[in-house]
């Protein structure tokens, strides 16, 4: 902190720079948590194709009882 | 001097020609590399011991890409030609023929699908052709694209590079007039275009995470853009052409590789070539580091998924292999280590916070 009371130049360089690193930073939490969501869809439409298949199986059976 | 001796690099020494393209694989045991002697050699990336090449294509092999369990690997070439091979054995699994020169070619991220861009030329439209893989027969794949990617215009702005993004949702290619484009990779619609450079785009690299990418162009410069916004996010500006630039994954660094081509180099102030390869501040986008070793220009980089190595690849025909020394990878910026030390503060110590509160 003594640098930065002594040098008005750096200063402005060191807060320009905790600027950018902040703005990074939320940049990059931002992309993750919807980088997250994107692979959760994903995984969501693929488990229904699943369970589709699923009920045309059972249908099979009701008519191998009657 | 210890630090000096760890930084040394490792030639690697086995191609003829100009190196054209070089990758690890996702495990970072192995380096794949291509050149324009026709060759596709592996290498062990600890040592840089050459565990062999691939040999099968007439013409300069432009591209290469390894598969997530390095099982296959995929080559473009000068030849017309696209090959699938057995990583294991070298022995050609497949091979596409096109109507004009394969210029690159990238697996999707989860290995289903694969894209061939053919060059403009021949009277050929630059295409990106993407590719189903037939994972369960890889000698059996099909000859037909699922989808096609023409250029609407003229060899002027022709697609140069090309590269997946996340999710295999998008294909983001550069152009010969220095323009990036985002074409959605299941439908061909074009998303975005952006005019980034005064030149062509000489490489396209994406993150680890293939949210973000960075392109680089012979007009010096090298840019970082989001792609979901296809917002430009920061800009590297060089002193020669730049051939090739890449993200390293744990710093936050950005190398860049080039030089002045060598029929230019004769005018240039001094002779200097500028064939050193710069690390910049990803963040802060300053020129931290610089690399010097090859006698040509840089053509490609890659770093190891894990940042604690990289590779070059230069028009002199050599591959420098550089482990990176305990020094760069501890290299902070004091604002960085503040930040640091804050959120190690406030993690270790949860009830600092609610004082303050």
């Amino acid at each position: 902190s003594d640098t930065m009371d002594t040098n008005a130049a750096l200063r402005e360089l060191i807060l320009q720079r905790k600027k950018l690193l902040n703005d990074w930073k939320s940049y990059r939490s931002k992309t993750i948590e919807k980088l997250d969501k994107f692979i959760i869809k994903r995984k969501e439409i693929e488990l229904e194709k699943v369970k589709t298949i699923k009920e045309v199986i059972i249908e099979e059976n009701e008519e191998v009882i009657e | 001097m210890s630090s000096n001796k760890s930084m040394r690099p490792i030639l690697l020494t086995g191609h003829e020609r100009p190196l054209t393209q070089v990758k690890y694989n996702r495990e970072g045991d192995l380096i794949f590399s291509v050149a324009k002697d026709q060759h596709v050699c592996v290498w062990y990336s600890s040592n840089g011991e050459r565990l062999g090449t691939y040999d099968g294509h007439k013409g300069t092999v432009w591209s290469v890409d390894v598969s997530l369990e390095t099982e296959f690997v995929v080559t473009a070439s000068a030849d017309f030609s696209g090959i699938l091979w057995n990583a294991e054995n070298g022995k050609i699994l497949y091979t596409w023929n096109f109507n004009s020169p394969a210029k690159r070619c990238e697996l999707s991220p989860d290995n289903k699908f694969l894209f061939f861009l053919t060059d403009q030329a021949m009277g050929q439209v630059g295409t990106v052709k993407i590719f189903q893989l037939n994972t369960s027969d890889l000698s059996k794949q099909s000859d037909e694209p699922v989808l096609e990617i023409l250029n609407k215009g003229d060899a002027s702005i022709k697609p140069t590079v090309a590269a997946w993004s996340y999710g295999g949702k998008y294909i983001i290619t550069g152009h010969a007039d220095g323009s990036i484009t985002k074409y959605d990779a299941t439908t061909g619609e074009e998303l975005n275009r952006v005019k980034a450079f005064k030149e062509t785009v000489t490489d396209i690299q994406t993150s680890s995470d293939k949210t973000y990418f960075v392109a680089s162009s012979k007009d010096q410069t090298s840019r970082l853009y989001d792609i979901d916004t296809f917002e430009l996010l920061k800009e590297y500006l060089s002193d020669a052409p730049v051939n090739s630039a890449c993200i390293t994954p744990v710093k936050d660094f950005v190398l860049l590789g080039g030089g002045q081509d060598a029929k230019n180099v004769t005018t240039t102030a001094g002779g200097e070539g500028r064939f050193d390869c710069k690390i910049f501040h990803k963040i802060f986008e300053d020129q931290i580091g610089r690399i010097k070793g090859h006698f040509g220009p840089i053509n490609c980089l890659s770093t190891h998924p894990d940042g604690h190595s990289f590779v070059s690849g230069g028009e002199d025909g050599f591959m420098r292999l550089h482990h990176l020394p305990k020094s760069y990878l501890d290299f902070q910026y004091e604002v960085e280590k503040t930040a640091e030390a804050l959120q190690h503060q406030n993690n270790e110590n949860p009830d600092a916070l609610k004082v303050d509160a």
